[in-house]
């Protein structure tokens, strides 16, 4: 049972059409699985067993026939709660949506399940990935509280997307999908040791999830899916990629190849501090890491050098600071209102309450600096291929360290610093998560951000995969 | 029937005589006994007259030296200068150099290279854009003297390809400071339509659709926040097209990537026949590592386009204000031209038009005009055009957010309606075009309303053409354009649509000064 839920989803689906693995089987062993560590983990907060249960089996019958429905056939995943899942409540959070039963998957849901993949349940989120609970550093919210680490059931699994990122690292799901504004893919990728994916601006539609697309931070959003192995986003994300005539920003931009890419032709620049200060520090463990991969990479890239856009990431994390407070939080404040919720986040309402506004002239101001940084990227990433950093400071912390310690992932905060993720989602760049190393006491997993020019994903994947090969990636929990 | 789509202008074309030329020699430098201007039916320019030729065509008699770069440069300088007087398009020149351009590409070509498929074909630029060594001013007085260091993207892509700068064309400041009277600025004054100088070329790339009609240049890049490229081309009588948002960089022009209303803006060719856009957008789009909202989308083919398989869409009025009745039955013959086909036509329209207008003028106006100030401050401007709106409702940045969110969920509602037709046909226009004298309705509510068929695409930043359908009968002798438009990245439908009304109806017709 322990090689079913420790496959890679693509190897899982290579078994299962080689009938040496039946659906049912799969779905059974990770069924199992989440009963044993959930409870520990907090990480699964709906499931649909039962109807999995009939899938699989349904799939099963198919497979007899000859029949294969996709790539994905009888993979069993599981979902963050902020996308619509058909028949399955769908919180995305919030109180007013908790019993909120969603009557069509959300695009990347219905591409995922039409290729076979079956739903297990839904992974623990805070309000609209956004908010969270005062006091408790993880994934967390009013409706279902708190997720837990695999590596340590003390510590964080970031957010927003923490509890796909604790249960496909625990062996619960085969993958998950989920969503990344400042980071939301990426810091749960980074705790929980596992690989994810923020692909380009725009690649993949938003339609179904709880922020979906429009309105002033809608370049920042992206959906990928979170897997153990960097094969599977491989797999995963040209299924869920491509317009979908509703999200009215997707473009279909074509995927390339990353087998097709030449490592020993790419230029590589790394930094492994981004300059924060005191409790923002990048830490030696970190640092570490990066070096280490930035070392692998020198005897099979035509280059790495160390060098980061110093200022022009200082100006976008400015400007991405006025623009995200700009408007008090007014935007918050509407996707409550929209699906009825009285009790918001705790974090968020004491935003909203203390916010001092923008205003519009102001707003619109910081836009354009936001733009203008966006653009000086592009211009220094010219240099390079792949840019690589670390996804946060440190590895997991205490879920209840004080607030925005080992900040420096979404948000940026005090003690300065550009935040390491939040700048790739106001670029809209592709990044790709991998675990490259571990804290110095071997316990705590430690990610490494594989950063690309928009569109490259394959520059990403085969980077993120070159180093899984060479630190291991993903490797088993304790619990 | 007509499957998949044809070029050839046989069909299109209007029923002059048609003189043809004896190249005695295509020996480079050799003068042909062109007639310069001889009158026909139509014009001072003859249909055989090289000047009168498509870019594609031109370049074409260039690449086999029939005619040399430097022959037809200097003919269209020539042409300028007979016209330019009258209508004040061309506003800035750099005649020497591109008399040395033309020469070089000629005595590259006699060594049998080529610098691209443009090679050596004569081009004008809309001042917006900048222009390396050439003024550049973006219609704004604190740039009257500017010269730029670097070309914008797309004159860049246009020149590597060989085409030949001649000048720079009119527009208003920052191509927004119209103010109703089409293309004017206090810069360079007033540009005039070339069928009859008392009506306005329209605006912003109003010098560019003037000098383009005129046959002064070849082609010419304007940019479309509202309808700029696609006006002018409607009351020029030639074609144009506002490319899919994320397709044409916006680098080096006046009004560049970024901000809150980056999305409306798109760049885009403008020229005499719909082949010539076909063969200019794949040389000018594509991402530029500064424009950071382009994607590299393939483009398809037009030729492959198979349009008896269309499923159109018509509307004759948008439901807020009703287009004059020559422009509504210009819409109903047009669509005839693919119900002949054995297309699917539906009367329908995108939901919601009027509340999306709506939204983007609250959302645009915003800042109160804050957004404006700062670009003339920027640029060193001190007296801004009449034209140029400073006011707007200054909207709490609460508001400010809410207005952009209701305009991308009316995006997404008229999005999912798309999904069920591959091309709509509707006015570019709400009328024929306006005489110079006209007083434009006071308000921005009234300015909005003048540019809500075409706007209304640069909301959504769908692809939307326009190309010569008609001629007008409330404004005598005056073009009529129609406005093609498809589905986000589907360009190709929109040539291909626009080829197939050029080549019913004769598109561009010769003007008579």
């Amino acid at each position: 049972m322990n090689d079913i839920i420790y496959m890679s989803a693509t190897k899982l689906a290579a078994a299962i059409r080689a009938k040496q693995v039946s659906a049912l089987e799969a779905v059974n062993a990770y069924i199992d699985r989440q009963i044993a560590v959930n409870d520990m983990l907090n990480a699964v907060v709906m499931n649909c067993w039962e109807r999995a249960r009939t899938e699989a089996k349904a799939l099963d019958a198919k497979a007899a026939r000859g029949e294969w429905v996709g790539a994905l056939h009888g993979v069993p995943m599981t979902i963050k709660d902020s996308l619509d899942t058909e028949g399955v409540i769908s919180t995305g959070a919030t109180m007013g949506r908790q019993q909120y039963i969603p009557k069509q998957d959300a695009t990347v849901v219905a591409r995922v399940r039409k290729h076979g993949a079956i739903l297990l349940g839904k992974t623990n989120t805070p309000e609209f990935t956004l908010g969270g609970l005062g006091g408790i550093s993880t994934a967390s919210n009013l409706l279902y509280g708190g997720s837990h680490n695999p590596y340590d059931l003390s510590r964080s699994t970031a957010g927003s997307s923490g509890g796909a990122g604790a249960i496909v690292a625990a062996g619960g799901a085969a993958f998950d999908i989920g969503s990344d504004w400042g980071g939301s893919i990426r810091g749960p990728s980074h705790n929980n040791g596992i690989a994810g994916i923020k692909p380009t601006s725009v690649r993949v539609p938003r339609t179904g999830h709880i922020v979906d697309y429009g309105g002033i931070f809608d370049l920042w959003q992206q959906l990928g899916p979170m897997c153990r192995r960097v094969e599977d986003i491989s797999l995963i994300t040209p299924i869920i990629s491509g317009p979908d005539f509703k999200d009215a920003s997707c473009a279909p931009v074509p995927w390339a190849d990353p087998k097709k890419v030449d490592l020993r032709k790419l230029k590589v620049a790394f930094a492994d501090d981004n300059g924060g200060k005191d409790r923002n520090a990048t830490e030696a463990d970190t640092k570490a890491v990066i070096r280490q991969a930035a070392k692998w990479l020198e005897g099979s890239v035509a280059s790495v050098s160390e060098d980061q856009p110093k200022e022009i990431l200082a100006d976008l994390t400015e400007a991405r600071r006025k623009l995200s407070s700009g408007d008090g939080g007014a935007f918050y404040q509407r996707l409550a209102n929209k699906w009825g919720t009285k009790n918001i986040s705790p974090l968020r309402r004491d935003s909203i309450r203390d916010a001092k506004p923008l205003s519009a002239p102001q707003l619109a101001e910081a836009w354009e600096q936001h733009d203008d940084a966006k653009s000086r990227m592009l211009a220094w990433m010219k240099s390079y291929d792949v840019f690589i950093c670390p996804v946060n400071a440190k590895p997991a912390q205490p879920i209840d360290a004080e607030p925005g310690s080992g900040s420096g992932g979404g948000g940026g905060g005090a003690g300065g610093g550009w935040p390491y993720t939040g700048v790739f989602n106001s670029t809209g760049w592709p990044v790709v998560v991998v675990r490259g190393g571990s804290s110095a006491d071997g316990r705590l997993p430690i990610g490494v951000q594989v950063v690309a020019a928009p569109w490259r994903e394959d520059l990403c994947l085969a980077v993120a995969s070159y180093l899984e090969s060479r630190s291991g990636g993903w490797r088993k929990p304790p619990i | 029937m007509t499957t998949p789509m044809d070029f050839s202008r046989a069909a299109a074309a209007r029923p002059v005589s048609r003189r043809r030329f004896m190249y005695a020699s295509a020996a480079v430098g050799t003068a042909l006994a062109f007639t310069r201007f001889a009158p026909n039916a139509y014009g001072v320019v003859a249909a055989d007259d090289p000047l009168a030729m498509s870019a594609t065509q031109i370049a074409k008699m260039i690449r086999e030296k029939k005619i040399t770069s430097v022959e037809t440069v200097k003919r269209c300088f020539a042409r300028i200068d007979e016209v330019n007087p009258k209508i004040n398009a061309v506003v800035a020149f750099c005649r020497e150099r591109a008399l040395a351009e033309a020469a070089e590409a000629d005595a590259m070509l006699a060594a049998g290279k080529t610098k691209g498929p443009l090679h050596g074909v004569p081009f004008t630029v809309k001042d917006s854009f900048d222009t390396a060594g050439v003024v550049s001013t973006g219609g704004t007085l604190g740039r009257k003297d500017y010269v730029p260091g670097k070309d914008a993207t797309v004159v860049a892509r246009a020149r590597a390809a060989g085409a030949i700068l001649l000048g720079k064309t009119n527009t208003p400041e920052f191509t927004l400071g119209g103010g109703g009277k089409g293309t004017v600025n206090l810069v360079y004054g007033l540009t005039k339509n070339p069928y009859n100088t008392n009506y306005q070329p329209s605006g912003s790339s109003g010098g560019a659709g003037a000098i383009v009609a005129a046959a002064g240049a070849y082609f010419d890049i304007g940019s479309d926040y509202g309808g700029s490229i696609r006006g002018p081309a409607f009351a020029n009588g030639i074609a144009g097209i506002k490319p899919t948002l994320g397709r044409v960089p916006r680098t080096g022009h006046i009004v560049g990537y970024g901000g809150p209303y980056d999305t409306f803006q798109e760049t885009g060719p403008l020229a005499r026949r719909v082949e010539d856009i076909a063969l200019l957008l794949p040389i000018l789009m594509g991402p530029d590592d500064s424009d950071a909202t382009m994607a590299p989308v393939p483009l398809g083919d037009p030729a492959q386009v198979d349009l008896k398989k269309l499923r159109v869409a018509f509307y004759t009025t948008n439901g807020e204000r009703d287009p004059t009745p020559e422009i509504q039955e210009l819409v109903k013959t047009c669509v005839g031209y693919f119900k002949k086909l054995g297309c699917k036509v539906t009367e329908d329209k995108p939901p919601k038009m009027k509340e999306l207008a709506e939204a983007r003028q609250k959302f645009n106006g915003g800042t109160g005009g804050d957004n404006m100030r700062r670009l003339l401050k920027k640029h060193g401007t001190t007296q801004a055009s009449p034209g140029l709106r400073l006011d707007g409702e200054l909207l709490s940045s609460a508001d400010f957010t809410r207005y952009c969110e209701e305009m991308d969920a009316i995006k997404s509602e008229q999005l999912a309606w798309l999904e069920k037709y591959d091309l709509i046909v509707c006015p570019a226009s709400q009328r024929a075009p306006i005489t110079l004298d006209y007083e434009p309705p006071e308000g921005r509510e009234a300015s909005r309303r003048g540019s809500s068929y075409t706007s209304q695409y640069n909301t959504t930043g769908w692809p939307a053409g326009v190309v010569r359908a008609g001629t007008s009968s409330d404004a005598p002798d005056m073009p009529l354009g129609i406005q093609v438009v498809a589905q986000p990245w589907r360009d190709d439908i929109v040539i291909a649509a626009m080829a197939h009304i050029e080549k019913q109806t004769g598109g561009w017709h010769q003007t008579t000064i």
